[in-house]
């Protein structure tokens, strides 16, 4: 993924191994095997695969809620592994951000809109303990994220699930986050709102210069929001570049077949079936032939790449 | 006089109108919707969230319950009013006449029993069957959505969430349901699964002949899906119109707003010109 700038975050040969201590076994499963990535300033790359394949354990790593196994992920150049003193943490929070995907169970119900701001802002030290002063950046963010002022001194319940996932990126907003880690954030909210959130995200990226790390099994949300695409299956990336590059022209089989069940309204089903008409058994093939861990790729095109084949 | 039979629509819903009682009086959660499925047919109902289809899904299958009501409309299965049926009587048309696949069908399965008791409840409840005819039964239908036979006698938690979406399309067919109702079958799959599953459904309805009520919120998959498409707005039907009619020349508002708030990633593909001069090498990743 080449840039003429450097990277915020750079994750280098990640390895993440979970146990499971059962009874009288130990099982261990290889969550990622060999992942790297670079995110830039003011661009959003995409993780895309199907519930499994490892993508939500990247932003975990990234936070430092779990620790990688092997390799190191470099924030500035700087190894997380030593962000430990308080101070630090604390300033590496302010600078990554996350964005879940239930913006019901995000945002405490006790608290106002307003309440949720104010806190950020001060505990970030990003605004004067001063009522006037909160109260014109809060109206000041919550304009930035397209939602009235009135809304700060609202509940999370008397909210839409939009309005509660824009109240979460106006708290990114709020401490002036570098790079934001949205996960699957748009998942849960109805279709017709799901557009104008993702427009919202476009614009902290352009306007802000905020990163991006979004995080989908929706190829198609992905296509509208980040230049750049990885396509993960059990733990590796198996495709990488150019969101439209990767999209258009994929290489990698699991690509293509996650690209293929996407839905076409112009083809009819019956169509669709005719093609493929043992889907299941195609797609079984697939997934046991891009399950192997391979160290070598080939390079398309100047900015996308794709996982060779075992054997 | 027979044809005449053969193209009665399977169910017709008459100005159904659904309401839920609340401290302020009733809300209005479907208003005076009407339309008709036609045997064999995949008729489909869009919307967002809030917007009454899933409140149709169970009054058609006369699972609303208070504060729900019915207060006027008719729901006729070929001709017979099922708003006006006994609970014995509805016992006797659920499962055999129509059966329904739930959003999220991980949660419809009750995990304390095995498989093949799901299968046994529901086949020896509504049938004179004995029970070894009904494990006989229960195993072709397993056949039928490609589990192995012999995990019958697996919990529901042994099983994969798509794998558990074909046990529930399997209890939904071991009956003869002439009507399925579908709702949000697939949302919480990733398209994979998605289309491995809606695939098979597809099939076994050619197989079969039985209709489909399709309800979900994702348009582009229900144009592809569907025969016919309602749209619902505020608990009215504002568009039913062919599938193909309803993608290519959207009347209301509405519909076109739904239309537009979905990303597409195949119109460019179609003009996708890739670069011809880069040569492509290989290198460590």
């Amino acid at each position: 993924m080449s840039d003429s700038n450097t990277p915020i975050l750079e994750m280098n040969a990640i390895v993440k191994d979970f146990q499971s201590t059962g009874f009288a076994k130990s099982d261990i499963f290889r969550a990622l095997n060999g992942i790297n990535f670079k995110i830039y300033k003011g661009r959003a790359l995409a993780l895309v695969g199907e519930s499994g394949c490892g993508k939500s354990t990247c932003a975990r790593l990234i936070t430092k809620i779990e620790t990688p196994t092997e390799g190191n992920i470099l924030f500035h150049g700087q190894d997380i592994k030593e962000i430990t003193s308080r101070k630090d943490l604390l300033n590496y929070r302010k600078n990554v951000q996350m964005i879940f995907q239930d913006p019901f169970s995000s945002l405490n119900p006790t608290h106002t809109i307003y309440h949720h701001l104010s806190r950020a802002l001060l505990i970030h030290d990003r605004c004067a303990n001063n009522g006037k002063k909160l109260r014109a950046r809060i109206d000041e963010l919550l304009t930035l994220v397209e939602l009235p002022t009135l809304t700060a001194d609202k509940f999370p319940h008397e909210l839409s699930g939009g309005q509660r996932q824009r109240v979460n990126m106006a708290k990114t907003l709020a401490v002036g986050a570098e790079l934001v880690l949205a996960d699957e954030p748009t998942s849960m909210l109805d279709v017709s709102i799901r557009l104008g959130v993702l427009d919202t995200m476009k614009r902290m990226k352009s306007e802000h210069d905020m990163a991006f790390l979004y995080i989908t099994h929706d190829l198609a949300t992905a296509h509208y929001i980040a230049e750049e695409t990885a396509v993960m299956y059990k733990g590796q990336i198996v495709e990488w570049g150019d969101t439209h590059e990767v999209i258009n022209n994929p290489q990698h089989p699991y690509t293509k077949l996650l690209i293929s069940a996407v839905p076409d309204p112009e083809i009819k089903f019956r169509e669709v079936i005719e093609q493929d008409l043992d889907f299941s058994s195609h797609a079984e093939k697939v997934r046991a032939l891009s399950g192997h861990k391979v160290n070598q790729a080939k390079q398309v095109n100047h900015n996308h790449f794709v996982r060779l084949l075992a054997g | 006089m027979k044809n005449d039979q053969e193209n009665q629509p399977i169910l017709q819903v008459k100005d159904l109108v659904v309401e839920y009682i609340t401290d302020e009086g009733a809300f209005r959660a479907v208003d005076e919707v009407s339309f008709d499925i036609a045997p064999g047919e995949v008729f489909g109902l869009a919307g967002e969230s809030g917007c009454g289809k899933s409140t149709i899904a169970f009054a058609i299958t006369r699972l609303q319950k208070p504060p729900a009501i019915i207060p006027s409309g008719e729901i006729l299965y070929k001709g017979v009013n099922l708003i006006n049926l006994s609970d014995s009587e509805l016992q006797a048309y659920r499962w055999t006449k129509v059966a329904m696949v739930f959003q999220s069908a991980m949660n419809s399965l009750n995990p304390v029993i095995t498989v093949e008791e799901q299968f046994c409840d529901v086949i020896l409840t509504h049938t004179n069957m004995t029970r070894s005819e009904a494990i006989e039964r229960a195993k072709q239908l397993m056949d039928v959505v490609k589990i192995p036979r012999e995990r019958i006698k697996d919990y529901p938690h042994q099983f994969s969430g798509g794998m558990r979406q074909r046990l529930v399309i399997a209890i939904c067919l071991v009956l003869n349901a002439q009507l399925i109702v579908m709702d949000e079958p697939t949302t919480a799959l990733d398209v994979v699964v998605q289309r491995e599953i809606l695939q098979q459904i597809y099939q076994l309805k050619d197989e079969f002949g039985f209709s489909i009520l399709f309800i979900t919120h994702d348009l582009s998959l229900m144009a592809q899906f569907c025969d016919r498409i309602g749209i619902m707005y505020k608990g009215k039907l504002v568009e039913v119109n062919d599938a193909q009619e309803i993608r290519n020349y959207p009347r209301h508002p509405y519909t076109k707003k739904l239309w537009s708030a979905f990303p597409s990633i195949h119109e460019g593909r179609k003009h996708y010109k890739p670069n011809l001069d880069f040569v492509p090498q290989i290198v460590n990743a």
